[in-house]
């Protein structure tokens, strides 16, 4: 089953009497349980082309389906919660509210799905299993300043995963990690992939990593090259 | 809750910036609570030592008069006199929200005799024990004793007593009375067996008319009020038929004297022939007839009795007066008053018009009016300054803030959510900040009240404490009106800094990172 169906994108940035073609025509579907990674050298429109499968950004042309839902003229409301309720993010920053302690940052986007009615016990409980399963059991109640990159970055998987979105979105999430702690992301981001049948899709320069994916898209000057 | 957390976190994380806008705020709460209770203090203390002990809450003035600012006109300008003042009386008994009134006379009276020159008094007319009961006996003895109905004198106020002394170095005791040394000024005890006493002294009625007389009245007292006398301290009385008689107007002696339309009528049928005789008037024999003198003897005392009695019986209210002050029942509000007062005058048709307090005394209610102003306009520029920082920080934050925000709207924040948050955040602040500065303010108020600072000899002192203390007073409505305010404030300082918020969009976040 396709989960996402991209047509003819195109991205145009102005930058001051220039434009910029970011996506020239991109077309691109995604299967139900993928985990693909999008390479390509920095400019070469990865992030921008996440950006818009995650309804971030818009595309000045083009066809962006998700689940069936052409999601071009949709407005900021609705694109809002097709966000909270189908996809998942995990930024190269690791975005961590930094007030909140990693469960509670985990149960965040819970507590936003107001018409899910879900207690207070399920919504915990759900957070603390994502957080072991991502290896945080003994950092739960931690503030983000209080955790490594690594842990972090695990924080915003189990996040990205806790609603049970269809996709979930990585730009670059091993990109400040060291070697060692960003495979064992990947390996997380894998056996989830695996348990969840979430679909994954992730970008990076890293070669290392790419071995975890099931298809790579290359992505060159804005199109895709394979 | 989600969003309370939230809020409450973060203003424990930015502690710098969150002590900056609660500081803004507690001063801000702090300086209005404070500046109600000092407005609300003058406004009682006016009420209760302006209106209840000296100008009442409305003046009746005759229809003819066109000045409002009956009582206090700086140049002493004369009020024109009320006619019929018994039917006026008759139509104010009939009012149930009066509680009382009485009937007053106001003028510059010149004093002569003072070393070939004159001087002005600003004095009022009335039948003081009368007055004293309307007043709350606001005027109280210093040295002689105050007037009685129906007694003649004047009662001078200490302070024209000393000015008087001061220029023509003649210091007034009451008539009967013996020079007090203490209240003697410093200057004045080195030759005080020298001193030029006078008991009384000679006035007359400084106006438009002609009929001005003078007249020589002893000296009954020396006075002060009781509040604000740094304020009335010029402000001397006489009975009011001696003002009548000062100042030329229609006593009451004079009703009493005049001849009836009948007697009239009577006089007019009779010709000179039947008073003279005729020409046997000075021809008769028995015109000059030889007299006894009669041994009948007369107790002079009794005669003074029946005398004294007569003039007490002379019925004052049918003499001139210039004004009627009138005194509302508690909780009466003046402008219904006013309308319902009105409604009778026209009902009644009575030739008056009505003049509310603040209009006949316009100098002190214009300056308990430029006192709230400035208070007000303060307040005002502390909450603008206060609104500027606020707005100022909390967009600052709002931008610095933009990768949360953005992360908050990536994963599903809708904008409402960030509105919110920033809504709490501010109110958590505004709450105990302005809460405390309202409790700051409410401590210092009562300090201030239980210290009891003196106006001193400052007349605007006095006015802007509304009597002799500072006495400021803090009300519920004072407190609410406050919270209202602050809330006020803090919803338009956040209405810039939520929007920069909600403008903040995921992409944003992404292009930071």
């Amino acid at each position: 089953m396709n989960v996402i169906e991209i047509k003819g994108v195109t991205k145009n940035y102005s930058l001051g009497k220039t434009t910029v073609h970011a996506l020239k025509g991109v077309d691109l579907t995604v299967k139900e349980g993928d985990f693909i990674s999008i390479v390509g050298p920095s400019g070469s429109g990865k992030t921008t082309l996440l950006n818009i499968i995650g309804c971030i950004d818009n595309a000045t042309d083009g066809d962006v389906i998700i689940h069936g839902d052409n999601v071009i003229n949709m407005k900021d409301r609705k694109l809002t919660l097709l966000r909270l309720n189908s996809i998942g993010f995990i930024f190269q920053s690791f975005n961590l509210v930094p007030v909140l302690t990693a469960r509670e940052n985990v149960e965040f986007p819970l507590l936003l799905m107001k018409d899910k009615k879900l207690s207070k016990k399920e919504i915990r409980s759900r957070a603390e299993k994502l957080l072991n399963e991502v290896g945080l059991e003994e950092h739960i109640e931690h503030k983000p300043y209080e955790l490594s990159g690594g842990q972090r970055q695990r924080v915003a998987i189990a996040r990205a995963l806790v609603t049970n979105p269809d996709i979930v979105l990585a730009d670059e999430p091993t990109a400040n990690l060291d070697s060692e702690t960003g495979e064992k992301i990947l390996q997380v981001m894998k056996k989830l992939n695996d348990i969840e049948k979430t679909t994954f899709i992730f970008s990076t320069h890293d070669q290392e990593i790419l071995k975890y994916a099931d298809s790579v898209i290359k992505i060159r000057d804005g199109i895709i090259v394979n | 809750m989600l969003i309370l957390k939230i809020a409450f976190r973060n203003i424990m994380r930015h502690r710098g910036k969150s002590l900056i806008i609660g500081i803004i705020l507690l001063l801000g709460a702090l300086i209005m609570t404070v500046g109600n209770a000092v407005i609300q203090g003058t406004e009682e203390g006016i009420e209760e030592n302006l209106v209840n002990r000296f100008t009442g809450h409305i003046i009746l003035v005759s229809n003819k008069e066109n000045m409002d600012n009956v009582l206090l006109d700086p140049m002493g300008k004369s009020i024109k006199i009320i006619d019929k003042y018994e039917e006026i009386k008759e139509m104010l008994n009939t009012q149930n929200y009066i509680e009382s009134f009485i009937p007053m006379t106001r003028g510059v009276s010149l004093i002569f005799g003072l070393e070939e020159d004159f001087w002005g008094l600003f004095v009022f007319g009335t039948n003081f024990e009368d007055y004293q009961e309307t007043y709350l006996n606001n005027v109280e003895i210093v040295e002689g004793e105050l007037l009685k109905n129906g007694q003649k004198g004047i009662l001078i106020s200490e302070y024209t007593r000393e000015q008087i002394y001061k220029l023509f170095n003649i210091w007034i005791v009451p008539e009967g009375y013996t020079l007090i040394e203490e209240n003697l000024p410093e200057e004045a005890l080195e030759y005080k067996d020298n001193l030029d006493i006078k008991n009384d002294l000679v006035f007359m009625g400084w106006g438009e008319g002609n009929m001005n007389t003078d007249i020589r009245l002893p000296i009954t007292g020396i006075i002060k009020f009781k509040t604000l006398n740094e304020v009335w301290h010029d402000v001397c009385f006489m009975d009011i038929e001696s003002f009548r008689e000062c100042f030329g107007y229609f006593t009451a002696s004079d009703t009493a004297n005049a001849l009836t339309d009948e007697k009239l009528a009577e006089l007019s049928i009779i010709n000179d022939d039947d008073v003279f005789g005729g020409d046997d008037f000075f021809g008769s024999d028995d015109l000059f007839i030889e007299t006894e003198i009669s041994d009948i003897s007369y107790d002079f005392e009794s005669l003074k009795a029946q005398t004294e009695k007569q003039e007490t019986e002379i019925n004052l209210d049918s003499g001139a007066y210039n004004y009627v002050s009138i005194k509302l029942k508690p909780g009466v509000e003046i402008y219904d008053a006013i309308e319902l007062l009105n409604s009778a005058i026209e009902e009644s048709e009575v030739e008056a018009r009505i003049i509310h307090w603040k209009d006949a005394t316009a100098q002190i209610s214009m300056f308990v009016f430029l006192i709230k102003i400035t208070l007000a306009v303060f307040i005002f520029l502390l909450f603008f300054v206060a609104l500027i920082v606020i707005m100022n920080t909390l967009s600052m934050a709002a931008i610095e803030r933009t990768e949360e925000i953005g992360m908050m709207r990536a994963i599903g924040s809708l904008k409402g959510f960030i509105t919110k948050m920033f809504i709490a955040e501010t109110s958590i602040l505004s709450s105990f900040f302005g809460g405390a500065g309202i409790l700051l303010g409410i401590i210092i108020v009562k300090l201030l009240s239980f210290l009891n600072i003196s106006a001193g000899d400052n007349d605007i002192l006095h006015l802007v404490f509304g009597g002799d203390t500072f006495n400021p007073i803090i009300t519920a409505d004072g407190i609410i009106n406050g919270i209202i305010l602050l809330i006020f404030v803090t919803a338009i300082a956040l209405i810039y800094p939520v929007k920069v918020a909600r403008k903040i969009s995921p992409l944003d976040a992404v292009t930071r990172n």
